[in-house]
């Protein structure tokens, strides 16, 4: 009881200090002085109609970067913890199979959200959404399988395949641009195209392209290894 | 033609190589045990190319996506940022070196590519110069080291590992909302551009911010009393792990407080409170170091003790102080990750951590022991060791003031390398003068376990007996950052 | 000739690392290299007697130079240091083949040479950076060659290390406020700065740099390692401790209240107790305490070695006693008699060693009736305890009487008569080791043994007759001496080389004449002896004991507890333990630290995550207080 008290005064201290300091800052005061420079600039420096993108893979591309191999890491990480060796990966235990509406439904509708992911990432640089909704997107349509199919099995040394694939070429497209006269990672080399057309603002829906791909795959991978946690033989420990 | 002397090469290159490591793992199980040595070794060659650019203009700025910052991310590196560069390039192709012979338990595809991002990473922190990508390189390092920590997937490990997860999410979060309070107040995100934005603001604006920037980064940092999942994760993690999150990965860590701090909050007040921290970490680390039965779990504690010393001679506030701090972060990079691979090799010998099992081992794994002989001297500091420099500069920096705190900082850091002598001589003279009850079938460490420790004894005893640029670059590099070239210099090469 | 002083200093150290190397070869080209090397350095300090340099700069850390010197009075000590050395690598050729592993060999000569390199540094330094230095390396190195001796030698080497690094440590807080006010640590800057230096500065310094100096040197009451260390340690590394090892303190604060510190600077900032300042009064009376204390102490062990080693930290009290006087003659027996102890003592821990090494036991009452077996080496140690005991005409009779003379010069009667005290019972334990070793009843089980090898007797016999050259002509070390001493503002005192010359106001002597007498008197009674036989010849076992005839299975002669109606007198002084008070204060340490670990790293995640919040309120508590932090 006493525990609780003393923690409820030291939230309170720190809320109450939070409270403080953006009470200096009122919310929507226009100080984004770098947030206003992408506005104005944003469309016609990058090509992308959608300002989001434009921030996300050009004038922050390096951050998606890092948030691509936050994401890699997350997945290795979680195939080091739900490891299973191969032999064992295969046996899988008994399941009771779902019933029927769920296993004809998710057939038919597996190849639409395959679609609809990659509409969403093809689209980044025009629409809402990108390269990791996309990715998700297909992602939940493995895990619809999953559900579906206890026995479904992805070929893991594919999906690594995909994710290393899509990452160098994240990677080489960034270095080309130190080829440039400009040398400077992630320039967006390629002509910028006309706005709101689907070929335009350069190298952006190519690297989003990637990462769909790659967060699809990372995002298969970790499914694949929670479901092999609970349904694997090896599983067992 | 590319001019191979950019930054940012630093950290592509060996990200390119996950993304190759995880490629090739489909058709190829061995390339990804060499695939590391490669990356880092360019690491190494691009870090020596710009060694010269560094000393030429003090500073080399390059920035991404063709625009200048604050608009996009720019990476900087300093003579300081040079300097742990270069100390997490070397050790990262030592320890990959290592790896090959050390690690021979599944998923080796997955621990390689971790391993290559985790060094990846804290190079990243390292050479940052924007804030919010400072974050996601935290990121990077935390979630690589997580699954690095759980590698041997048995209990302690990953116990230690979910210990670490929830306190590095929670040290992850602290740090962004500081990011983001920052971000409120000045409206960007450039660590020079906060820097000049936020000097209107008052001490007391800026102080929660940092405090909160500071928790964060203090939990990677090893920093009392927010260092706690270290003990448990460093001996759980495999050896060549514990040795770069102990050699480079807590040291960058509180470089990025230290690069923070004397950018953006450079206020004496601040110092004072960072020298309690610094003080109650070493304090607590060497006494807790000196109670450890498991080998590794001493060198943890003993790694959050170094921290505490080196994060002191920061406090001290001035460039002779930052001089020893970088010096003594050289001799615990070095001499600490060359420990935990010595130990690790001799764990794979003995079969145990209880330190009672290493009764005798001065003996039979001669090379082996003579190298841990050198790095706990250095540790502690005897001459003619690297480690006597640095702690000669600390002492002699700290009693620059002669005032009663500092007199009382340095009884207590010297009293603090008693405890810590007591704990490496009595491993020491169990290990090279005790002799163990039944004779064990105990052989010299494998050559490939043994090259990369000799390649870092080879560092060490280089550096000990031929110091002087070593302390001079140190030096160079303390004071420009005393004198704020970072900032300065950042400004006139068109940092913004 | 600049070169050659850092030549100096690096030959022990090649000709270590040469020997382990050699070690790899064969083990006769690791003895050969080992005592080519220690004859090398002997040969090149050979080269600077009476030289004076000073200043050869070899380096410069943190904008201060590092620099080599010599002068006289570092002349004396390297003379100590590689002679002691030399010898010691001879001695340890047979002694150490018990040895069975080649390895620990290859490293213990190493060490040796080591050990030896480190101390020739600390005497050669200009400057506190390389002096401290040095006398770190010399720690742990001395540290790996005391733990060689076995099992208990481990504790007794971790007791030592511990010991010598809080010295160390008390040494570098002085040596670190020196260099915050002078930048710059050679020996003449740090005078110079001294010398304007606010008294409560200097009097700091000095006394934290007395302790690291305390600590070597086994002054009561920082003494408690060298007991167990000395005698622990292998037979011929023993000779190496106390008869140099501890004298590096000696010259330590020989450094610093003569080189660093003046006399007359130290009676203007403090008062001063029988013309001497306070602080060197303090230290004499240390020194004093520690002659009584330690003498009877090492009246009651059973332990040979203990014994000498016990007899080390009162003969060093008389060493330090002198310095601490501050006139000519007391500094000058100091010194001198720092070179006398160090060759007595070697003498004496070489002989014991030399027994231990044929009887394997150090325990004085197993032993006994050695005589007739190890004759030579019972002459040389007679040799020995007659000079430590302080009768003329050997060698230890002149610096004590330089001592006692300078304490009666200046009315010091209390610390005389402790002086005189400790002499007196030097008799007791000294007359104690040589009858439990060598007299009595001869063991059955030594019926076989035999003196020591000829490479063992050689250094016992040189340092033997050194006792005796130096007590006959103890000018060939006050030339050395006075000297020295003139370059360190002492007025030189008047000498020959048979003594004192009279009409000086120090007190005349002429040990030439003493010899004489004492020889004719020795003539005479042992003219008497042989003229007059009233006594008749009997065997040992001619006797009865409680009306029994004697076998020699049977053991009639017992040097238990020799001494213990003395010890029943003396008990309460013994039963003052300093050791128990460090003891009850690292338990208490040991327990609360384990205590208070085990409550902040309790492995519960909660309470980490507490921690956190607890910060981060702290941080929050001082904003919301108007961003102050206390």
């Amino acid at each position: 009881m006493i525990r609780k008290i003393v923690y409820s005064i030291f939230l309170a201290t720190i809320v109450l200090s939070l409270v403080m300091f953006f009470a200096a800052f009122p919310f929507g005061q226009n100080k984004m002085s770098v947030g206003e420079y992408y506005l104005n600039h944003g469309v016609a420096q990058t090509g992308a109609s959608n300002i989001v993108t434009s921030v996300v893979v050009d004038y922050r591309g390096f951050d998606t970067l890092g948030e691509v191999s936050v994401l890699f890491g997350a997945a290795a990480g979680v195939a080091i913890l739900f490891f299973v060796l191969g032999e064992n990966r295969r046996k899988r235990r008994e399941q009771v199979a779902p019933n029927f509406i769920v296993r004809v439904g998710s057939r038919i509708i597996f190849p639409f959200i395959l679609l609809f992911g990659t509409y969403i990432f093809i689209h980044g640089h025009l629409t809402p959404g990108g390269g990791f909704q996309g990715g998700a997107i297909i992602a939940s349509g493995f895990l619809l399988l999953y559900l579906a199919y206890p026995g479904t099995t992805v070929n893991r040394s594919r999906l690594s395949m995909v994710e290393g694939l899509a990452g160098i070429t994240f990677i080489v497209l960034g270095l080309y641009g130190l080829l440039m006269p400009e040398s400077s990672f992630l320039y967006n080399f390629l002509p910028k195209g006309e706005l709101n057309a689907l070929l335009s603002s350069g190298i952006l829906p190519i690297i989003y392209i990637a990462i769909g791909f790659k967060v699809a795959a990372e995002f298969a991978g970790i499914i694949d290894d929670m479901m092999c946690e609970v349904i694997c033989r090896g599983g067992e420990k | 033609m590319v001019n191979l002397a950019n930054p940012i090469l630093l950290i592509v290159i060996p990200l390119l190589f996950v993304f190759l490591i995880a490629f090739s793992s489909a058709f190829s199980k061995s390339a990804a045990k060499y695939l590391p040595i490669i990356a880092f070794g360019i690491n190494v060659v691009v870090a020596m190319l710009l060694v010269p650019e560094v000393l030429k203009n003090g500073l080399v700025l390059s920035t991404t996506a063709g625009f200048k910052p604050p608009i996009a991310i720019d990476m900087i590196v300093d003579k300081l940022a040079l300097f742990l560069v270069i100390i997490a390039s070397v050790l990262g192709f030592v320890v990959s070196i290592y790896n090959v012979a050390y690690i021979d338990e599944e998923p080796e595809e997955k621990f390689y590519a971790l391993f290559t991002l985790l060094i990846t990473g804290i190079i990243w922190m390292i050479i940052t110069g924007d804030l919010f990508n400072l974050f996601v390189a935290f990121e990077v390092t935390s979630i690589a080291a997580f699954g690095l920590v759980g590698f041997h997937r048995d209990k302690g490990s990953v116990e230690a590992g979910f210990k670490y997860l929830v306190m590095g999410a929670i040290g992850g979060s602290l740090l962004l909302v500081g990011i983001i309070m920052l971000y409120a107040a000045t409206g960007t995100l450039n660590i020079i551009d906060v820097a000049q934005k936020s000097a209107e603001l008052t001490f007391q604006q800026k102080f929660l911010a940092y405090a909160l920037i500071f928790v964060g980064l203090g939990i990677e940092g090893a920093l009392f009393p927010l260092n706690a999942w270290l003990p448990d994760a460093h001996p759980a993690a495999p050896s060549s792990v514990s040795s770069i999150l102990s050699g480079i990965m807590t040291t960058a860590a509180i470089y990025a407080i230290i690069r923070i701090t004397n950018i953006i909050f450079d206020y004496n007040q601040i110092y004072l409170f960072l020298m309690f921290f610094a003080l109650l970490t070493l304090i607590f680390g060497e006494i807790a170091a000196y109670y450890q039965k498991d080998i590794k779990r001493m060198l943890a504690y003993s790694t959050i003790g170094q921290t505490g010393l080196f994060f002191f001679a920061f406090t001290i506030h001035s460039t002779n102080g930052l001089q020893g701090a970088f010096l003594q972060i050289i001799n615990h990079s070095v001499s600490k990750s060359m420990l935990f691979l010595v130990v690790g090799a001799m764990i794979v010998q003995v079969g145990s951590r209880n330190i009672e099992d290493f009764v005798g081992l001065g003996r039979k794994m001669k090379v082996s022991s003579f190298f841990l002989a050198i790095g706990m001297f250095s540790l502690m500091g005897m001459p003619p060791f690297f480690g006597f420099w640095s702690k000669l500069k600390i002492i002699f920096a700290a009693l620059q003031h002669s005032n009663a705190l500092m007199i009382g900082s340095v009884v207590i850091i010297l009293l603090m390398s008693v405890v810590e002598g007591a704990y490496f001589f009595k491993l020491l003279q169990m290990m090279f003068f005790g002799k163990a009850e039944q004779d064990r079938e105990i052989k010299e460490a494998s050559f490939g376990m043994l090259v990369p420790v000799v390649i870092l004894g080879f560092i060490l005893l280089f550096i000990s007996f031929y110091p002087t640029p070593v302390l001079d670059f140190a030096h160079q590099a303390a004071s420009d950052l005393m004198n704020k070239n970072y900032i300065n210099l950042a400004l006139k090469l068109g940092g913004l | 000739m600049n070169m050659s002083l850092e030549l100096l200093l690096a030959t022990p150290f090649i000709g270590g690392l040469l020997t382990y190397i050699g070690g790899k070869v064969h083990r006769w080209v690791r003895n050969l290299i080992a005592v080519l090397f220690s004859l090398a350095t002997v040969g090149e300090m050979a080269m600077y007697y009476n030289t004076t340099f000073k200043g050869v700069v070899w380096g410069s850390l943190f904008g201060s130079n590092l620099v080599l010197q010599t002068n006289p009075i570092t002349w004396l000590f390297l003379f100590i240091v590689t002679a002691i050395s030399l010898l010691v690598i001879v001695f340890s050729i047979d002694d150490m083949k018990k040895e069975e592993d080649e390895i620990v060999l290859d490293s213990y000569y190493m060490q040796l040479l080591f050990v030896e390199g480190a101390m020739v540094g600390i005497v050669l330094a200009g400057d506190l950076i390389t002096f401290f230095m040095f006398w770190e390396i010399m720690s742990w190195t001395s540290y790996f060659l005391i733990v060689h001796g076995g099992k208990k030698s481990m504790a007794a080497g971790y007791k030592y290390i511990i010991m010598s690094v809080i010295g160390a440590y008390a040494m570098f807080i002085a040596i670190a406020m020196l260099y915050a006010k002078t930048h710059s640590l050679v020996y003449s800057d740090v005078a110079l700065a001294l010398s304007q230096a606010s008294p409560s500065f200097i009097i700091w310094t000095v006394v934290l740099l007395s302790v690291g100096f305390f600590v070597k040197a086994a002054v009561m009451p920082l003494h408690t390692w060298l007991p167990d260390a000395h005698s622990e340690a292998p037979s011929p590394v023993s000779p190496l401790l106390s008869g140099v090892l501890i004298k590096m303190g000696a010259y330590g604060l020989f450094i610093v209240f003569y080189g660093l510190l003046s006399v007359n600077l130290a009676k203007n900032i403090m008062p001063s107790v029988f013309s001497t300042p306070i602080l060197l009064y303090i230290i004499q009376w240390l020194a004093a305490l520690s002659i009584v204390l330690a003498t009877f102490l090492a009246i009651m062990q059973e332990d040979a070695k203990r014994l000498l080693a016990y007899s080390s930290v009162s003969q060093i009290g008389y060493v330090v006693l002198g310095l601490a006087t501050g006139t000519s003659l007391g500094v000058a027996g100091g010194l001198f008699h720092a070179l006398n102890h160090a060759i007595f003592k070697g003498l004496l821990f070489l002989a014991v060693g030399a027994v231990i090494y044929r009887t394997g036991t150090r325990n004085m009452s197993e032993l006994g009736g050695l005589v007739k077996k190890m004759p030579f080496t019972f002459t040389a140690l007679l040799l020995g305890i007659i000079a430590l005991a302080g009768v003329p005409p050997l060698n230890g009779f002149v610096s004590k009487w330089m001592i006692y003379e300078a304490l009666i010069q200046k009315k010091e009667v209390f610390l005389l008569i402790m002086a005189f005290v400790g002499s007196t019972g030097a008799f007791l334990y000294v007359y104690r080791l040589i009858h439990s070793l060598f007299l009595g009843q001869l063991p059955e089980k030594y019926e076989n043994v035999k003196d020591v090898p000829i490479l063992m007797q050689i250094p016992i016999w040189i340092l033997a007759l050194s006792t005796i050259v130096y007590g006959i002509f103890p000018g060939l070390a006050m030339d050395v001496i006075v000297k020295g001493m003139k370059l360190f503002g002492f007025t030189p005192i008047a000498y020959n080389l048979f003594g004192f010359p009279e009409g000086t106001a120090m007190g005349s002597l002429t040990v030439i004449n003493i010899a004489a007498v004492l020889m004719t008197a020795f003539v005479a009674v042992f003219i008497i002896f042989i003229l007059f036989p009233k006594t008749r010849q009997v065997s040992q076992y001619d006797n009865y004991a409680s009306g029994q005839e004697l076998t020699p299975d049977f053991k009639y002669n017992y040097s238990f507890g020799f001494y213990m109606s003395f010890g029943r007198v003396i008990k309460p002084i013994l039963s003052m333990s300093i050791e128990r008070v460090y003891n009850y204060w690292i338990d208490a340490f040991k327990i609360f630290g384990d205590y208070y670990m085990r409550r902040i790293y309790t492995g519960n995640l909660e309470t980490y995550n507490s921690y956190i919040v607890i910060v981060v309120t702290i941080a929050a508590a001082a904003v919301l207080l108007g961003g102050k932090l206390w």
